[in-house]
């Protein structure tokens, strides 16, 4: 067997781990829209928490100490709850086709294009906001602007699994 | 046969096989083949575009 054919296999082979770890029946009870649409509030509500923690030390509210602390934790809950979210939905979201069947795979087309909405709204915001500062002459403060470019970005990676927890078929 | 041997069997998820059997997707012509094929019997008897009549009512026409 070549190395490429070696390659191939052992990257199939880490796609079926992952996918039969994102569908283990330990999860089971998160499979439902009720639990799946707490656990996408939960992660919603983490961003919102993310956004005031990065702001708190810019306005001298709390010590760096304490800003590194918060986010350690914060960064553990975030893994944890977006782990959930994704064995929620058998990670239907992140898996490619070739482990999916064709219903997984339409649902991943419909989520993608669920995603590509909101983010697409949030870039909308987002031009909007820095023309309006500009257009007012507002300097922005860094930790403001540190602040939206951090969480902005999270919501772009977590947009798929979101958007996936909040369809019914998912 | 269980879902999950007749998912198996075609190469899908269990949870597809049920979504089919309440009607809440639509299979592609390569899986309803495989299906039928599974289960020897003609694809008609398996999938077709009006909803098939209930056991009951089956019988009791047969009976008439």
């Amino acid at each position: 067997m070549s190395q490429a054919q070696d390659t191939t296999h052992e990257q199939a082979g880490k796609l079926e781990r992952r996918a039969a770890r994102l569908d283990d029946p330990m999860f089971e009870k998160y499979r439902s829209p009720r639990p799946r649409r707490r656990l996408a509030v939960a992660m919603i509500a983490l961003l919102a928490v993310e956004a005031i923690i990065v702001v708190l030390p810019g306005i001298g509210a709390i010590p760096i100490w304490a800003f590194l602390a918060a986010m350690a934790v914060l960064i553990i809950v975030f893994v944890v709850v977006l782990g959930m979210l994704k064995a929620s939905t058998r990670g239907v979201e992140e898996l490619p086709e070739e482990v999916l069947d064709e219903r997984q795979a339409q649902i991943r087309g419909r989520v993608y294009s669920g995603a590509y909405r909101v983010v697409s709204v949030m870039a909308i915001v987002l031009a909007a906001f820095v023309l309006v500062t500009v257009a007012v002459g507002w300097a922005v403060p860094e930790f403001l602007a540190i602040g939206i470019a951090v969480v902005a970005y999270q919501l772009v990676i977590i947009a798929p699994t979101l958007v996936a927890a909040l369809q019914h078929d998912a | 046969m269980s879902r999950r041997e007749l998912a198996d069997a075609v190469g899908v998820h269990y949870q597809t096989i049920g979504y089919l059997e309440r009607r809440e997707y639509s299979p592609s012509l390569v899986l309803a083949l495989k299906i039928a094929e599974t289960l020897d019997v003609p694809v008609d008897a398996v999938f077709a575009l009006a909803p098939f009549d209930s056991m009951a009512d089956q019988i009791y026409k047969e009976k008439r």
